[in-house]
């Protein structure tokens, strides 16, 4: 163990590194939606969320207050999955283009969403859609392997339970985005 | 391209089933649309919007309730507050800022470890200070020398390790195990949790899995709910994304290979004593033996008589095992205590008042017993010939060491060996003998309490010529060492007892 890894920066107060965890974890949902839109690689996103994190609190006495936190997270992510990037194309994995990921990155930076202000609309979406399929599609992020079991539970096949999956995410994203257009605010 | 056949890639990236043409063909959607982009970045964060309502404990949806990110939001109301909190003890909090939670307006302790009684360890801070077992930071020490953990870092994950395990505790989400045993339960919201060792680094992806990593065991991942990765770090540096029911090992050259699922190395809870076995010559309704114990392979091992015997008798307490000298052990599937585990073997025995020529009788043992592989441990009765008393045996890799209390008298007797690592010399093992409660005097003349070490491992569990656990004879390394006389309440502990316990035992067999 490094007990510098553990110990605050001399020139970063205590109240600051108070703001860094504050922002740090409410970015937490960001960061895996932008580093799993870049890295195809499913089983990659985890180890690559962890290493940012780690980083970024590293460099915790490099953010400037008053300076966008996201943006900076960002920019250090980018290039964590970059470097993630090379290691996968040596071990021939599929991965994007560098091009194609600092194209997305950019826009994703641009778009700045905020899943917190979108979580009462998901709710709203998902009210409406019947229980039966709501918990079907709840299952698939709730538990590995869901899918299997519920079509060995139901005698429907697992690809006709995707199916109804792939239906219901499509459906949902334009749902959320007509709530959001209609109720752009927190309830 | 279509809007269907673009989303079905979209999807199929979502989940990580895409082929190489597959995304290359949504790379070129994607490079000539911004609407494409779009898309295609509303799709991820809905996916991370369902993982984290999926992940809220409510078991409803759209029912008023509290889920991580409106916790969150609420919590910025109260940020000066907070500010002041999390300012107060920053490195503690960073165990949330990963895991993405925080329940409370109380940090909680990064790590927090729960002994079991009798268990022995040391826990010191990154400065090498010893530290409480309430609010462990990171960067602690921990060294569990005999009993067992119970782990609850704030990052969720809950693990229960047992002895020998020396760890760091780096982060709430990662451990550097030196060596140890452990199964870890990790909830959704600490996927990644890593254990690294010497040789593997094991990541999860939201699971329920054990490691061993012993010394002179292959280190091993059991998986026993959702999917874990498994990364040598040597040599070929093999990595493997493990499922429920599966277990691999990973080879001194860095390849993994699959071996047994076995749920009866780990805890699954605190135990309530030092893991032992006891085998008190009890019988099922179907004429099996019974098997207590705390330890965690408990709960699968099976002992069982062999065809000719011993026969059951009345015994200290119940009933016991009566052997005629003949190759009739109880036998047992457990391997009994491996490597440089400490260990205790404690037994009731009752020996033929007529002595026997016989040098040798079995007690109970395991291991390699093969001459020159000294890998066994067994403990015994030696006579060295027939002048000579019937004494006590502790034999053990190169080492053996011999009591001066004859024990052939017909009369019951309680003997006990311990055996734990010298910390400060590792070729001066702690050894003791004990009968009826009281230490032994080791007779010198027919010890061997200093060698080098020139073989691996001192009890070779894992063998192609171990044996398990046996009572009353054992074949090798010759034949002919069957016990005369009775045998009850014997006990195996992974820990090495002080003597308090041993008069304890001696008096009465029982576990408190």
């Amino acid at each position: 163990m490094n007990p510098e890894k553990v110990k605050s920066p001399p020139e970063f107060s205590s109240k600051g590194e108070g703001q860094v965890v504050i922002l740090l974890i409410e970015i937490q949902p960001e960061l895996r939606s932008f580093i799993g839109h870049l890295m195809p690689i499913v089983d990659a996103r985890a180890d690559i969320l962890q290493e940012v994190n780690l980083l970024l609190w590293e460099k915790r006495a490099t953010f400037q207050p008053g300076t966008s936190f996201r943006n900076w997270a960002y920019t250090f992510a980018r290039n964590v999955v970059m470097n993630h990037q090379k290691k996968a194309k040596r071990e021939k994995r599929v991965v994007f283009s560098n091009e194609m990921v600092e194209q997305l990155a950019a826009d994703f930076e641009e778009s700045d969403p905020r899943l917190a202000e979108r979580m009462p609309a998901l709710r709203r979406c998902l009210s409406k859609i019947p229980k039966e399929e709501r918990q079907l599609l709840l299952a698939r992020y709730a538990k590995h392997g869901a899918i299997e079991q519920r079509a060995q539970e139901s005698g429907r096949s697992a690809a006709a339970l995707r199916g109804v999956i792939f239906r219901l995410r499509t459906a949902l994203r334009s749902c959320i985005e007509r709530e959001l257009r209609e109720s752009p605010t927190l309830p | 391209m279509k809007r269907r056949a673009f989303e079905a890639l979209v999807q199929a990236s979502l989940d990580g089933t895409c082929t190489e043409s597959e995304l290359r063909s949504l790379e070129v959607e994607l490079m000539g649309s911004e609407a494409r982009r779009h898309d295609f970045r509303e799709a991820y964060l809905l996916h991370e919007m369902l993982d984290l309502e999926a992940s809220s404990d409510s078991p409803g949806v759209g029912a008023a309730k509290v889920i991580p990110m409106e916790a969150i939001l609420r919590r910025q109301r109260f940020r000066e507050f907070r500010v002041a909190l999390v300012a107060a003890a920053a490195v503690v909090m960073f165990a949330a800022v990963i895991m993405g939670v925080i329940h409370s307006q109380v940090a909680p302790a990064p790590l927090r470890i729960t002994a079991a009684p009798h268990s022995s360890l040391r826990v010191t801070d990154a400065t090498g200070q010893d530290c409480s077992l309430d609010r462990i930071e990171p960067g602690a020490r921990v060294d569990l020398r005999e009993g067992t953990l119970e782990l609850e870092l704030s990052s969720g994950v809950r693990a229960i390790v047992q002895a020998p395990t020396r760890f760091t505790f780096v982060t709430p989400l990662r451990l550097r195990m030196d060596a140890g045993t452990g199964r870890f339960r990790v909830p959704r919201k600490a996927r990644g949790f890593t254990v690294s060792t010497p040789d593997v680094d094991v990541v999860d992806l939201g699971t329920d899995f054990g490691i061993l990593n012993q010394t002179g065991k292959l280190p091993q991942l059991h998986v026993f709910e959702g999917r874990v990765r498994i990364s040598a770090r040597r040599g070929a540096k093999e990595s493997a994304v493990v499922d429920a029911g599966n277990a691999v090992r990973a080879g001194i050259a860095g390849r993994l290979e699959a071996t047994e699922l076995k749920s009866g190395l780990f805890y699954q809870e605190l135990p309530t004593d030092l893991p032992f076995v006891r085998l008190s010559f009890e019988q099922d309704e179907d004429g099996s033996l019974e098997v207590e114990g705390s330890h965690p392979a408990v709960s699968s091992m099976v002992a069982r008589l062999s065809e000719d015997g011993p026969s059951i008798v009345d015994g200290v307490i119940g009933k016991a095992a009566h052997f005629s000298g003949g190759p009739t052990p109880v036998a047992t599937d457990w391997e009994g205590v491996s490597g440089a585990i400490p260990r205790t073997i404690a037994a009731w025995i009752r020996v033929d008042k007529n002595p026997t020529d016989q040098k040798f009788q079995t007690i109970a043992g395991w291991g390699d017993p093969t001459i020159g592989m000294a890998g066994k441990c067994e403990l015994l009765l030696f006579r060295p010939n027939p002048d000579k008393a019937t004494v006590l045996r502790l034999s053990f890799d190169q080492f053996i060491f011999s009591g001066t209390t004859g024990l052939a008298d017909g009369e019951w007797h309680h003997v006990a060996a311990i055996w734990r690592e010298n910390p400060d010399n590792e070729l001066k093992p702690v050894v003791q003998l004990f009968v009826d409660g009281r230490r032994e005097s080791l007779d010198l003349n027919h010890s061997m309490v200093e060698l080098d070490r020139i073989h691996g491992p001192r009890t070779l569990t894992h063998g192609e010529r171990s044996m398990p656990f046996v009572v009353g004879y054992t074949d090798r390394p010759q034949v002919n060492r069957g016990f005369h006389g009775d045998i009850d309440e014997v006990m195996v502990f992974e820990a090495a007892l002080d003597e308090t316990r041993i008069r304890k035992l001696a008096i009465a067999p029982d576990t408190d």
